[in-house]
């Protein structure tokens, strides 16, 4: 799913988007961050869980435990 | 009174309760030691000198009016300046938060020091926003390695570390999201302990991840962390990953010994990446401890991925406002991985908190037949303050990302962790050993670190200062 990931693209696309200003300066270092979250997003998205699965938090309705 | 700034807490508490000792002075001591030598660590963002003299005052008159008094009494202690002191703004390691009003209230923990006759001598430099491994701080100066002011500290608990390896105070508190106890712990060559996640509460602290923000203590010996953990221990009503557990002391039992203990190196990952010097302190633990096993978590490495996406999300959603209001008021290196930890899939950190679980359930799996693991901290001794880059295994890698790359799955499936202090022989740079336990056995980790200390194996003596 990683694969196709435009860390550039991605940029030009989202920081609009989200109100960001990425200045020219940053750009080199904002585009190495999101090739390495890719990096790390493709050995995530290797991993087989399976659509059962449970995701690690887990909501405790009456807030804090006693 | 000359050795004052070596003597162990458990030392001090007990001078303290029978007599020999005043509170006062040995605050006296460690603030006429910050004064003195503070300037060339940089552990410090704020002395809390007043405040140190009231609660040191406090437990003297605690004591001549016969009062009982705490565990800790007359211990001083500094805490990471994201923890809030009342009256201090709690800077986070940032500029940013600079401009807000001064806390109302202390942070749960540090009542609950208080409340143990602890004395608190101030804030101590981070990492900014705990986004760090290196200990640097662009606007604060860097808190320097006191056994080479030339080297990083670690971090992002680089104040703490450095704190009590200058021999400022015997405690220090610290958070820990991907290792900033631990990775700090080994390059200043001290104890430290990452809980079980959920353990200690969070409150009145400035959060980074709250999926895997903890909190716990460095100190120069296995007892004095274990009897500060124990101080730390108890219910946070307001932090709701606190999971309320009774309190569960691990001192009682500190000196078990190995006896009955199954003890197993981790390979595969853990035995990848670093400098042989990394991997011969392992293997001198597990020399030490009679441990011949090597066993794996093959699924480390994504979770350590799964670990990094996380931080980079929920940083970012934190600081968003933050980015793009204050941008330029960041330190740009945290500032650009925020940037990018902004514009991340969701479905790419749905899948990690998935991978969490189930690597989680893995790491159970082995614990069946083990007791306690043992893995590098770091990859290597402290780098150069400045470096950027690293030579391990062969690689060339970045500082700041990989410091961290053997605490990182561990924390994200939230295990307690005992850093232990290792010299090897000639060495003149400690490194850091990590005791993992299962879910909830700090007991066992700070047991382990004892028995590790006790062969010799396992030392954090204070730095050479002048």
């Amino acid at each position: 799913m990683s694969a196709g990931f435009d860390p550039e693209a991605v940029v030009d696309a989202m920081a609009p988007l989200l109100g960001l200003a990425v200045p020219a300066e940053a750009r080199p270092a904002v585009v190495a961050n999101l090739a390495l979250a890719a990096a790390m997003a493709a050995l995530v998205l290797e991993d087989p869980v399976g659509d059962h699965a449970e995701p690690a938090p887990v909501f405790t309705p009456a807030g804090a435990r006693p | 009174m000359s050795d004052l700034h070596a003597r162990p807490a458990a030392a001090i508490a007990r001078d303290v309760a029978s007599g020999t000792l005043s509170a006062e002075t040995v605050a006296r001591a460690a603030l006429a030691r910050i004064a003195a030598l503070d300037p060339q660590i940089g552990a410090f963002t704020a002395v809390t000198t007043k405040r140190a003299l009231a609660e040191a005052r406090a437990v003297d008159a605690d004591r001549a009016a016969g009062r009982p008094l705490g565990p800790l009494a007359g211990v001083p202690y500094a805490v990471k300046n994201l923890f809030d002191l009342a009256g201090l703004t709690t800077l986070a390691g940032s500029r940013i938060n600079g401009d807000d009003p001064p806390a109302p209230r202390d942070a749960a923990l540090v009542e609950r020091l208080r409340a143990a006759g602890a004395v608190c001598l101030g804030a101590l430099n981070m990492g900014e926003y705990a986004y760090d491994f290196t200990g640097e701080n662009l606007h604060h100066g860097p808190s320097r390695n006191p056994h080479d002011p030339s080297r990083m500290s670690g971090g992002s608990s680089g104040g703490s570390a450095a704190a009590v390896a200058a021999g400022f105070a015997p405690l220090a508190l610290c958070s820990d999201t991907n290792g900033s106890i631990r990775v700090p712990a080994a390059l200043c060559g001290l104890f430290g302990l990452k809980p079980t996640y959920g353990r200690l509460g969070r409150s009145r602290t400035f959060p980074f991840v709250a999926s895997l923000d903890h909190l716990g203590p460095v100190a120069r010996s296995a007892e004095d962390l274990a009897l500060c953990y124990d101080a730390l221990q108890g219910p946070d009503p307001d932090d709701p990953a606190c999971a309320g557990r009774r309190v569960e002391p691990a001192l009682p039992g500190l000196d078990g010994g190995m006896a009955g203990l199954r003890v197993a190196t981790l390979g595969g990952y853990f035995a990848e990446r670093g400098e042989p010097d990394a991997l011969a302190a392992v293997a001198r633990c597990a020399g030490a401890l009679g441990a011949t096993r090597t066993a794996t978590l093959p699924n480390a490495g994504r979770a350590r991925a799964a670990a990094f996406l996380i931080t980079m999300t929920e940083g970012a959603a934190l600081h968003l406002d933050r980015l793009r209001t204050r941008a330029a008021d960041f330190d740009p290196a945290v500032r650009d991985r925020l940037l990018a930890g902004a514009m991340l899939p969701a479905a790419w950190v749905a899948q990690a908190q998935k991978l969490r679980r189930s690597f989680a359930q893995e790491a159970l799996r082995l614990f069946e037949s083990v007791d306690v693991l043992l893995a590098p901290a770091t990859p290597c001794p402290a780098p150069r303050l400045g470096q950027t880059e690293m030579t391990v295994g062969g690689a060339v890698l970045p500082v700041r990302a990989n410091l961290g790359l053997y605490t990182q799955p561990i924390s994200c499936i939230g295990l307690p962790v005992a850093a232990v202090p290792v010299w090897l022989p000639g060495a003149t740079l400690p490194l850091g050993v990590q005791v993992i336990g299962p879910p909830w056995r700090e007991d066992l980790v700070l047991r382990v670190a004892a028995a590790l200390e006790a062969a010799g194996t396992a030392r954090a003596p204070v730095a050479g200062l002048a």
